[in-house]
């Protein structure tokens, strides 16, 4: 307490320097605190968006994610009934809803071009969390009419080039799983913007029933697992994957490339960044420790006179060192947390990335982890910057530095 | 009374530049406990050196030093640091007190490092500061204390770890007549309650009329002494 007190002294000493490192270190603190946030908050939206299409577990067919297939179905389920009743017990799981990835043609009549198509339960779309962007109409009906003609929702930019609305009737055409060509007609109920350009382009949703009809299938391609909580996943993962060593079980993370992609991008830019930020504290600290180091010469002179060590003296350095470093990084993290609330008041969006289609909210997760590791990795700057100054400091003999003016 | 300084022989060499300085030459001398001994001589006479050496501060190059009975030219550099904290005092010519503690800090701090519980210690730094007459001054900072005042702390700062040897370089140099005066006599009277040893190394005639054993220092070699 004593060195703690005597270090706390020292630093107020020469208060206009002491401040402006401090002023230094709590804006590095910001910058990281800040960026770091934003790279939190953003791959977190992007997590939970992904497994809120994806659900938190896929199983499929042992080889579906491995390669190409080359019949519709070819690796497909059959016994998915059987995999769904096993699951209902389960109270940790929400839904368990399947799904069929197929493409083909789509007409109006006049024009044709390709779709990318995805088989769906209208459960998916009437999820109390469901995230499904509606331009027009209405998801797919739980209990469709089967004297009418099956549901069919768009990608809004495939509308768009197909001339096609609500109420409108289009041929689906796709080749079946036993490779002839099938076709049926569907009515649209919805357009959809799926937030990705090349996505709206193609998208097309039917009913999973519908679309074993056109595939002439009873077969699906995946099983969407769907929990209450995220942290469940790797439990239920690993439970799986011991009961069932003959199918495919994998974890959403397998299969979300765009977060897998962004995690990394952001990863190496505010990573870089943090390296920067701690060099310029570290030199700083270094810089201000030099100057006191010069400045008390004589003082640490008499110190290793009257018998304290050398190690006692650095040791009082690197107190200072960490004091100052200690209350920027406190100065850094209100800045931080400030900058947050404004964003938050302003509401302000991100522009959309390339090849999206939607603005996302700008805004700063800070986790109580992220301003540990911020003043960690701030103190070992302070403490090897302040290590190294008085370390220098501390090899003049003591008669030298006694004299020293 | 037995010697609480035995040096033989001992020499001491610096380089500056490409010249070489003899700064001590064959230096023979012993100090009984209790004395209170000054050293003389003009500027590069080798007193700084010799009371530097008898500090531990620095070491001879050849020549043997027993303080207090240990062969302190063979110890290690954290040996002789530790050895300073617990037997020998300081008081410099510019006082060298810490300017971040108060005048209380600045006595107790070597019995801080003697790692002495807090208790002892604020007892016997209360004392000390009591035997300097500065007890009303205790939780002054020391640039809002005279120089005379200043060096009275560090005489208590020396004494406070009741050490075997006190070496003082140029303690009376700093201050007018008066105070001078009234500082050696806090020394030898505190030296004499104690049984401290003094070395002190001056220019002052102050000083020098007031102690009982000088000793003139002449190109590195002990000239001659008056008791």
């Amino acid at each position: 307490m004593k060195w703690f007190k005597f270090a706390l002294r020292n630093v107020l000493r020469n208060r206009r320097r002491s401040l402006v490192t401090i002023a230094l270190i709590a804006v590095g603190a910001a910058a990281i605190l800040a960026t770091q946030g934003f790279s939190h908050h953003t791959n977190k939206m992007i997590l939970e968006r992904t497994i809120n299409s994806t659900g938190g577990i896929i199983i499929s067919h042992a080889d579906f994610f491995k390669r190409d297939e080359e019949k519709a179905l070819e690796m497909g389920l059959s016994d998915y009934p059987s995999i769904i009743s096993s699951l209902k017990a389960n109270s940790s799981i929400k839904h368990v809803l399947p799904s069929i990835h197929f493409n083909g043609m789509i007409s109006n009549g006049d024009k044709t071009v390709i779709f990318y198509g995805i088989g769906r339960n209208a459960l998916y779309f009437h999820r109390d969390d469901a995230e499904i962007n509606f331009v027009s109409g209405v998801p797919l009906s739980m209990k469709p009419d089967p004297n009418k003609e099956p549901e069919i929702i768009l990608g809004k930019d495939l509308a768009k080039s197909l001339k096609a609305a609500v109420g409108d009737s289009l041929t689906l055409m796709s080749t079946t799983a036993n490779g002839t060509l099938n076709a049926i007609d569907f009515t649209v109920v919805g357009t959809v913007d799926a937030g990705i350009n090349q996505l709206n382009k193609t998208l097309i949703y039917t009913h999973i029933s519908d679309t074993q009809e056109l595939l002439d299938t009873d077969k699906i391609h995946t099983l969407s697992i769907y929990l209450h909580d995220f942290a469940q996943i790797p439990i239920l993962l690993t439970e799986l994957q011991q009961k069932r060593p003959d199918i495919g079980i994998t974890p959403w993370s397998d299969h979300a490339e765009t977060y897998n992609k962004v995690k990394k991008m952001f990863g190496s830019i505010f990573g870089v960044m943090g390296i920067i930020v701690f060099i310029m504290v570290a030199f700083s600290v270094s810089n201000t420790m030099s100057q006191a180091v010069v400045e008390r010469t004589r003082e640490i002179g008499t110190m290793g006179a009257l018998g304290t060590s050398k190690i006692l003296i650095i040791t009082n350095f690197i107190i200072e060192a960490l004091i100052i470093g200690a209350i920027g990084v406190a100065i850094g993290i209100i800045l931080a947390f400030m900058a947050g609330f404004g964003l938050e008041i302003l509401n302000a969006q991100m522009p959309p990335g390339p090849g999206f289609t939607n603005p996302y909210p700008l805004r700063l997760l800070i986790s109580a982890s992220l301003i540990i590791d911020t003043l960690i990795s701030l103190l070992v700057a302070c403490f090897l910057a302040s290590w190294f100054a008085a370390s220098r400091g501390v090899k003049k003999p003591i008669v030298e530095a006694l004299t020293h003016v | 009374m037995c010697d609480v300084v035995s040096i033989s022989n001992g020499h001491k060499k610096y380089h500056l530049g490409e010249t070489t300085v003899q700064a001590l030459a064959g230096v023979d001398l012993n100090i009984q406990q209790g004395e209170f001994v000054a050293l003389v001589g003009p500027s590069g006479s080798g007193k700084s050196t010799l009371l530097n050496v008898c500090g531990l501060l620095d070491t001879f190059d050849t020549g043997e030093y027993q303080l207090n009975g240990i062969d302190v030219h063979k110890l290690q550099p954290q040996q002789l640091s530790d050895f300073r904290k617990d037997n020998i005092g300081f008081i410099f010519q510019s006082f060298n007190l810490f300017p971040v503690m108060s005048a209380f800090e600045n006595i107790e701090y070597p019995l801080i490092l003697q790692g002495i519980p807090a208790k002892d210690r604020k007892r016997q730094a209360s004392q000390a500061i009591d035997d300097v007459g500065l007890e009303k001054f205790a939780y002054h900072m020391p640039d809002k204390l005279s120089g005379g005042q200043r060096q009275r702390v560090a005489i208590a700062r020396a004494l406070v770890k009741q050490p075997k040897l006190i070496i003082a370089d140029e303690p009376t140099a700093s201050l007018d007549t008066d105070t001078a005066n009234q500082v050696i006599d806090l020394m030898q009277e505190l030296g004499n309650k104690k049984g401290a040893t003094f070395v002190v190394a001056t220019h002052d005639e102050r000083m020098t009329k007031r102690c009982k054993r000088v000793i003139h220092l002449i190109d590195g070699e002990i000239n001659n002494e008056m008791v």
